[in-house]
């Protein structure tokens, strides 16, 4: 049997809600490889009372994922533990694959623990240091691999819902102080890790407050405070001592769900003192599903993307960017997702030599990611809106267009409107030019790295928009192809006026215009000539209709060769009245 | 850079869209006829099989027209026969062999363009190009004497080689 034992699941005992993304390999045969089935197990710790359970229950029904995802509670919720919710993943994740295949109970196995385990006397296997107070663990039966996410811990959107908690507590009147109070741990190894992550938080959610909500909310100072501690060794951190001695306290508990300890502990530990508090847990908040479906996509999201290289298919994934651009800074994982994103907007995968990429951001880390891509630094260009520089940046920056040379199919990936806070483009700019505060400095750096988790796992259509503009629908191409033989009579009726009959009338021209490609043999021929008149009158260049003929050459540079035909009548004795006819110059390609 | 250079440059790399083709036109004034391709050799041709080419017959001139095409000298199915075409239009013509005697054979198709409308009288003028048209039909007959021979021919070889070998023995 295999053990897997997490470190730090006790310090987050008050925000415990962990995802592990287990994934299933099933052998498809219509699809050849292997197609890899992903379930969501989100573990929460559970409590023998139901309101605290529900408002759980309700934030992972609320995960948006193209998975399936169950909720398993550590302790205290019968039929809704951790192995419960593993086997309903079992059975969805098989259901549906076309060669089915049995769970097989033999092989690896996995214990899902919030401490490192021990077996003890009796066999049974309990947390270590809890021979007594612990239920008993009951090891995961399961081939799938799990894989196992971090806790909520201080992450921006947990810290998104203490900055919502504590605006709605503050009065704005007067200075504030945030406390954050958190259930906390006896265990000196694992409190230092309590004590980073509630800071943490607390320091988060002030600076959100302060500059990316408007109106802005200031906190003086913030705390962080534990139910559970020891408080002889760490004194600083026990509740009561602080919010008695803190300038208007904004007391705010970090627990997953309201109850005994929002409703009844906290409130007694404050009994007789003045601050503000509505003991609202985490649950209720969109960011704790948003939270959900963030872990997840962490470790499902696929950061890699296709391109040729000289017939060779090649992967390039974000590591692979890491390690030629030296990190993946915000700007790299921009680069990156927006040309993974045109890749598939394309449906085909492009070519490096047919590619070029035009960007409207000047920093490094677009232009070698690009270049990294493409391994050219020729076809990576940047194209600065009006107005703009390296420390003026604006949302237009954020704009990629993705040409395909050979077709002129363009992929434009650009940044939807509102993806970046109000006022992150002014801040930037005020620690650019180290015109920014330490605060300042700070929010912009925990906004930086809120957006590039954002670009990197939200779904590109949360994030991008993507114009595809097919080759030359912008542009039409037309072309005149000359026929071959053409004949054109620029004049339409011969009329000689009166003639006398013996006589010969005056000279008309007519113009004849080879419009073809090819040179021309002109002949003559007449039609509707009832009396024979024309036939016997009619002089072309001196001849007979049947003896004219001439050879008209081609003009290449605008297809048109004229040629003049000199025409006049030598009217017979016998002629007399008006005569009719139609005359056909005749044009045969004289190749 | 400007933000509109961006888009000089898209529209300079040559997005290659829908290429509209038109078989035409240099603009000439009266009337005018032309026609692609200028001679049409069918080759070599089955008398049970035919065989069928297409003709682009394109209005050259600036004005509506009438065109008829008429077959010299050989038998040819063309289809239309007669049609008006507008200014610049054009129009595929079937040309296909109506000849069931084999042997080889030389001719023509004279398409002739008039104004449309009413004959105005006098001497009238009009365009004409002239399409040579070439095919050779064979046989079935001549196809089986042809494999008669050629195995009469394998039989004698066959048993002269025989008597050879018997000679020698």
């Amino acid at each position: 049997m295999k053990y897997m034992e997490f470190k730090t699941i006790r310090r987050t005992l008050t925000a415990l809600v962990m995802v592990s993304i287990l994934t299933f390999s099933s052998i498809i045969p219509v699809v050849a490889g292997v197609d890899e089935k992903i379930g969501i197990l989100v573990i929460a710790h559970g409590s023998p009372s139901d309101d605290w359970c529900v408002p759980v229950r309700d934030a992972v029904a609320e995960v948006d994922l193209p998975y399936p995802v169950e909720l398993g509670f550590l302790e205290f919720v019968p039929n809704e533990t951790i192995n419960d919710a593993v086997e309903r993943l079992d059975n969805v994740m098989v259901e549906g694959v076309e060669m089915k295949r049995t769970i097989v109970q033999k092989g690896e196995r996995y214990v899902i623990s919030r401490v490192p385990v021990e077996i003890g006397a009796d066999g049974v296997m309990r947390a270590m240091g809890h021979p007594d107070e612990e239920e008993e663990l009951v090891p995961v039966e399961t081939d799938a691999e799990i894989i196992l996410t971090g806790a909520m811990d201080d992450h921006w959107l947990v810290a998104g819902i203490v900055a919502d908690r504590t605006a709605d507590l503050s009065t704005d009147l007067e200075e504030e102080t945030l406390v954050l109070v958190a259930h906390g741990t006896d265990e000196e190894d694992n409190f230092a890790g309590w004590v980073n992550s509630t800071s943490s938080l607390a320091n988060q959610a002030r600076l959100k407050l302060m500059f990316w909500r408007d109106p802005a909310v200031e906190f003086a100072s913030t705390e962080a405070a534990f139910i559970h501690h020891n408080e002889t060794l760490h004194p600083e951190f026990t509740l009561r001592p602080i919010v008695e001695n803190a300038i208007g306290p904004v007391v705010v508990p970090l627990m997953v769900s309201e109850g005994y300890f929002t409703e009844r502990k906290i409130p007694s530990l404050l009994k007789n003192l003045t601050y503000a508090y509505d003991g609202k847990a985490l649950t209720p908040h969109p960011n704790v599903a948003g939270w959900i479906e963030m872990s997840a996509a962490k470790e499902s999201t696929d950061l890699t993307l296709q391109i040729y290289d000289d017939g060779n298919l090649l992967d390039i994934s974000i590591d692979d960017v890491a390690e030629a651009h030296g990190h993946v800074c915000p700007c790299a994982a921009a680069a990156f997702k927006a040309s993974q994103t045109a890749f598939l907007a394309w449906n085909r995968i492009p070519a490096r030599g047919d590619l070029e990429i035009v960007s409207a951001h000047p920093s490094d880390g677009h232009t070698e990611t690009f270049e990294y891509i493409l391994n050219s630094s020729e076809d990576v260009t940047v194209d600065l809106p009006e107005g703009t520089d390296i420390v003026n940046l604006t949302e237009e920056n954020y704009r990629y267009s993705f040409i395909e040379k050979s077709t002129g199919d363009m992929v434009v990936v650009s940044v939807k409107d509102g993806f970046f806070p109000d006022g992150f483009f002014e801040m930037r700019k005020r620690v650019k030019t180290k015109a920014a505060t330490p605060d300042e400095k700070s929010a912009f750096k925990l906004m930086k790295d809120e957006l590039k988790e954002k670009v990197l796992y939200l779904p590109a259509e949360e994030v991008f928009e993507v114009e595809f503009i097919e080759g030359g629908s912008a542009t039409s191409l037309t072309a005149e192809v000359i026929p071959a033989v053409s004949m054109t009579i620029s004049t339409k009726v011969l009329d000689f006026g009166k003639v006398g009959a013996g006589m010969i009338s005056e000279d008309e021209i007519i113009t004849i215009v080879n419009t073809g490609s090819k040179s021309a043999k002109v002949s003559a021929l007449l039609e509707e000539d009832g009396d024979g008149f024309y036939s016997e009158a009619l002089k072309l260049n001196g001849w007979n209709i049947g003896g004219f003929s001439a050879v008209v050459p081609a003009d290449t540079s605008d297809f048109r060769y004229e040629y003049e035909v000199l025409a006049n009548l030598l009217v017979p004795d016998w002629a007399g009245g008006k005569y009719d006819g139609t005359i056909f110059f005749v044009a045969q390609s004289g190749s | 850079m400007e933000r509109s250079s961006l888009l000089r440059r898209v529209v300079r790399r040559g997005i290659i869209p829908l290429l509209l083709l038109f078989l035409l036109i240099t603009q000439a004034s009266g009337i005018g006829v032309g026609a692609s391709p200028d001679k049409i050799e069918f080759g070599v041709v089955n008398q049970r099989d035919g065989a069928m080419r297409e003709l682009y017959v394109i209005n050259t001139g600036d004005e509506a027209e009438q065109v008829l095409l008429t077959v010299e000298g050989v038998k040819l199915i063309v289809d239309p026969q007669e049609f008006d075409l507008a200014a610049k239009e054009s129009r595929a013509v079937n040309v296909s062999i109506y000849q069931k005697k084999a042997g080889e054979y030389n001719g023509s198709i004279l398409i002739t363009a008039r104004p449309s409308g009413d004959d105005a009288g006098g001497l009238g003028l009009g365009a004409a190009v002239r399409i040579p048209v070439s095919f050779v039909v064979t046989d079935d007959v001549f196809i089986k004497t042809l494999l008669g021979v050629g195995g009469s021919l394998i039989a004698i070889a066959d048993v002269v080689l025989l008597w050879m070998r018997h000679s020698k023995v």
